[in-house]
C-alpha cells in the first residue's frame, strides 16, 4: 500500500528531558525535521521583581543571587552597581578589583558547567564528570571568601563587598586560576578538537549577524556571528577600562564556533584575573549602607557582561524603604524565546540538544 | 551625544547622564521618534519595562535602546493613560526582540500593543485575575487565600504585618 | 595514549574520602545553625525586621519571671543562612556557627523556640 499522505506531528521537547533544562518546547515536525518550534516558558518564574518591591535595599541584595543559580555573583553585581547608581555612591577602589576577580572566576565556573551539560546533552558523560571536578577547586575559594559555595547571599552589596579578603586568599586564587588554564588545554584534546564532536556541531544552526541584533541575542551567541559586542569592551564598568584583555569574536556562527568562542574567553578571564591580583591595591572594603536607608527618588539602569550575556537591571525610586520597580533584563530571555525558535526550523530532531546547549542560557534567568 | 540624536530629541528636553539619554517623548511623535533613532544607528532593543503610576493614572513604558556604533543608550519613556492603555507595537522597527518584550509587558500589566501579532500568555498558566504587576492587585490578600492558613504555627509570621 | 593518563591517575592522590571518618572541615566563614544567647538579647526587634524571609518571630519565653520580654524564634525552613541576624544584632545575640548537620525527621524540629539555647550551649556536631 503506498504513502498518500503524511502529517506534522507535535512534540513536546518538555522539562522531564534530562537535556532540556527547566523549559519546555513544543516541535512541529514532519518525519525527523523540525517545521516549527514554540517556546513555553514559565517554570521557573518566581516573580522577582515584584518580590524586589517589598525589600529594602540590603534584604534584595539577598535575595539577587538567586535569580539564575549558575552565575550568583553576576547578578548580585548587577543589582548593587543599579543601587549605587541610585543613590549616588561610589565605591572604593579595593572593592572594585575584589568584585572584578569575583566575577571572573564566575564566569570560568558557569562556562565549565556549560561544556559539562553540553557534552550530557551529545552522550559524552566524561566531560561533565571532569568539568564539574575541576569547577570544585573554583567553589572551594568561594567558601572562604562568602562563607558559601554556590549561594553568596549579598557578599557583593550595595557600598562595595561584605567582607574583607582573608589571609593568603590571593596566592590561592592564583594558583587555582593557573590550573584553570591548563585544564582548559585539557579539555581541548577531549572535547574541542574530538573529531565527533567537530562533525555533530560544524556548520549547524547558523545566525546570521543581522538577525542576531534583531532577535536580541548577546554574549557568546552574538559574538560567534561576527559582532564583537560586549559590555566590558564598550560600556566599561569597575575597573575593566585598565585591564587588558582580548575581545573573542568568530566570523562562522554557526554551534561549534559558539563554543569555541566560550572556550576562549575562559582564557581570557584567567588573564584578567592574574592581572587583577597582581594590581589588588590596599585600602577600604565598602561604604556603610544602614539595613533601612531610604531609597532616593529617581531611576537608573546597569548593565554588565555576565557569562551569558547582557544582563540589566532598571530601578525606580521614589523616597520609601524599599524600590518602586525594579526591571531585570535576562540575557536569556531573547536567547531562548526568539532566537532558539528561529534556530531551529530545518533541524533534525537529533540535533536539537545540540542547538539548544549551544547557545550559553539559563531558564532561570529567563523566567526570573 | 551625538549631533543628529540630539537635534531629534531637543524639543523634548532630554537628560544626559554618563554616556546614557533619558527622555518622555508623548503618545502622538512616538513612530516617528523610533523611525529615526532606528535610522540613526540605535538598533538593539535591550528591554521594554512597565512602571504603574496609579496616583497620576498612567502607566509608564520605557524602551531601553543601545546603539552598537555609537555605544550609548536612549531610555525613551511614554506614558499611556491607565484606563485605555493602547499603543502601537515596535515589531516593525525592531523585530523578534520587541515582540517578546511587549508579550511581557501586556501580560503583566494589561497594555495592549496594536500591530503585534502574537500576544498570548508568556509565564502564567490559567491566570484570571488582574494584571499582577499593577499596584492595585492585592497580593497578599492572595496569598494568604490561596497558600497560607492562619492557624499553622510556621504560617504565623505573614500574618503579622 | 590511554596508559599515561591511567598512570597518572593510579599514581596521584586518592580524592574520594570515606565520609564520617574522614571529612573536610568548612571554611571559617561558613554559615551553619544559629546559636542565640538569650542573656545577651535585649529583646530590639531588629532581627526580626532585617530579615529577608521571615524566619524570624518575636516570641514571649516560657519563664516569665526570669526573661519577661520576647525573644527571636528562627524557622530554619524558611531561613536562607544570609548572617544578616548577626550581622545587625547590637549585642551579637544570634551567631551562625560552622554545623550544617541539620537534617532531621521531624519538621516541629525546624522552629528553634527561644527557650532553647539560653547560655553558652552550643549545638552537638558529629
Amino acid at each position: 500500500m503506498a504513502i498518500t499522505r503524511t502529517d506534522a506531528y507535535v512534540i513536546p521537547f518538555g522539562p522531564a528531558h534530562p537535556g532540556s533544562g527547566n523549559f519546555r518546547i513544543w516541535l512541529t515536525v514532519d518525519g525527523e525535521r523540525v517545521i516549527k518550534a514554540r517556546a513555553e516558558p514559565g517554570f521557573l518564574h518566581r516573580g522577582f521583581e515584584k518580590l524586589m518591591e517589598y525589600r529594602t535595599l540590603l534584604q534584595n541584595a539577598v535575595l539577587a543571587d538567586r535569580i539564575c543559580i549558575l552565575e550568583p555573583l553576576s547578578w548580585d553585581l548587577v543589582f548593587a552597581m543599579a543601587a549605587e547608581r541610585l543613590q549616588g555612591i561610589e565605591v572604593p577602589e579595593r572593592a572594585k578589583y575584589i568584585r572584578v576577580l569575583l566575577a571572573e572566576l564566575t564566569r570560568i565556573q558557569s562556562h565549565l558547567i556549560w561544556f559539562g551539560v553540553a557534552g550530557i546533552a551529545m552522550g559524552f558523560d566524561t566531560v561533565f564528570k571532569v568539568a564539574l571536578t575541576w569547577r570544585e577547586e573554583i567553589l572551594r575559594l568561594f567558601e572562604e571568601v562568602t562563607g558559601a559555595r554556590v549561594y553568596p547571599t549579598g557578599y557583593i552589596r550595595p557600598g562595595g563587598v561584605r567582607w574583607d579578603l582573608p589571609e593568603g586568599f590571593l596566592e590561592r586564587a592564583e594558583e587555582v586560576l593557573l590550573h584553570m588554564e591548563h585544564y582548559i588545554f585539557e579539555l581541548n584534546d577531549l572535547f574541542f578538537e574530538n573529531p565527533s564532536f567537530v562533525s555533530r556541531t560544524k556548520g549547524l544552526a547558523v545566525l546570521p549577524p543581522e538577525k542576531g541584533i534583531e532577535l536580541g541575542a548577546s554574549g557568546p551567541a552574538l559574538r560567534a556571528s561576527g559582532i564583537p559586542y560586549d559590555v566590558r569592551r564598550d560600556d566599561p564598568y569597575l575597573v575593566y577600562d585598565r585591564l587588558e584583555f582580548r575581545l573573542v569574536s568568530r566570523e562562522e556562527g554557526d554551534a561549534l564556533s559558539r563554543f569555541l568562542v566560550g572556550r576562549d574567553e575562559v582564557l581570557e578571564s584567567v588573564r584578567i584575573g592574574l592581572q587583577v591580583i597582581r594590581d589588588m591595591p590596599a585600602g577600604e572594603y565598602q561604604v556603610k549602607v544602614g539595613p533601612f536607608v531610604k531609597v532616593k527618588e529617581g531611576e537608573a539602569y546597569a548593565h554588565i557582561e555576565a557569562a551569558r550575556g547582557d544582563a540589566g537591571c532598571y530601578m525606580v525610586g521614589t523616597g520609601g524603604r524599599t524600590p518602586y520597580r525594579v526591571k531585570l533584563r535576562g540575557p536569556s530571555f531573547t536567547l531562548l524565546i526568539p532566537v532558539l525558535e528561529y534556530l531551529l526550523r530545518g533541524v533534525e530532531i537529533a540535533d536539537v540538544p545540540v542547538v539548544f546547549w549551544s547557545l550559553n542560557h539559563c531558564p532561570a534567568d529567563m523566567d526570573r | 551625544m551625538a549631533t543628529e540624536i540630539s537635534k531629534l530629541l531637543e524639543p523634548f528636553a532630554p537628560r544626559e547622564e554618563g554616556n546614557a539619554v533619558w527622555v518622555r517623548v508623548p503618545l502622538e511623535e512616538i513612530p516617528r521618534i523610533w523611525q529615526e533613532l532606528r535610522e540613526q544607528g540605535y538598533d538593539y532593543l535591550a528591554a521594554i519595562s512597565g512602571v504603574d503610576w496609579p496616583d497620576r493614572g498612567v502607566i509608564e513604558l520605557v524602551y531601553h535602546v543601545w546603539s552598537l556604533q555609537e555605544k550609548s543608550f536612549v531610555h525613551l519613556k511614554v506614558e499611556v493613560p491607565r484606563d485605555q492603555p493602547r499603543l502601537p507595537s515596535a515589531c516593525h522597527i525592531w523585530g523578534g526582540s520587541a515582540a517578546v518584550n511587549e508579550r511581557e509587558v501586556h501580560e503583566m500589566f494589561g497594555v495592549e500593543f496594536q500591530g503585534n501579532p502574537d500576544l498570548s500568555p508568556l509565564f502564567l498558566d490559567d491566570w484570571d485575575g488582574p494584571p499582577p504587576f499593577r499596584k492595585d492587585f492585592d497580593w497578599r490578600a492572595y496569598v494568604r487565600e490561596k497558600y497560607y492558613r492562619e492557624d499553622r504555627e510556621e504560617d504565623r509570621g505573614y500574618y503579622k504585618d | 595514549m590511554i596508559l599515561p593518563i591511567l598512570g597518572k591517575y593510579f599514581a596521584g592522590k586518592r580524592m574520594t574520602l570515606a565520609f564520617p571518618k574522614e571529612s573536610e572541615s568548612p571554611a571559617e566563614r561558613y554559615r551553619g545553625r544559629h546559636v542565640f544567647y538569650i542573656d545577651k538579647c535585649i529583646s530590639c526587634g531588629t532581627c526580626e525586621r532585617v530579615c529577608p524571609n521571615k524566619a524570624i518571630i518575636m516570641l514571649p519565653h516560657q519563664d516569665k519571671e526570669k526573661y519577661p520580654k520576647t525573644y527571636p524564634q528562627i524557622d530554619l525552613a524558611k531561613c536562607c543562612f544570609c548572617a544578616l541576624c548577626q550581622e545587625f544584632c547590637p549585642t551579637n545575640a544570634i551567631e551562625l556557627t560552622t554545623d550544617y548537620f541539620l537534617t532531621t525527621f521531624d519538621r516541629k524540629e525546624l522552629l528553634v523556640k527561644p527557650t532553647e539555647g539560653s547560655g553558652e550551649e552550643t549545638p552537638q556536631t558529629t
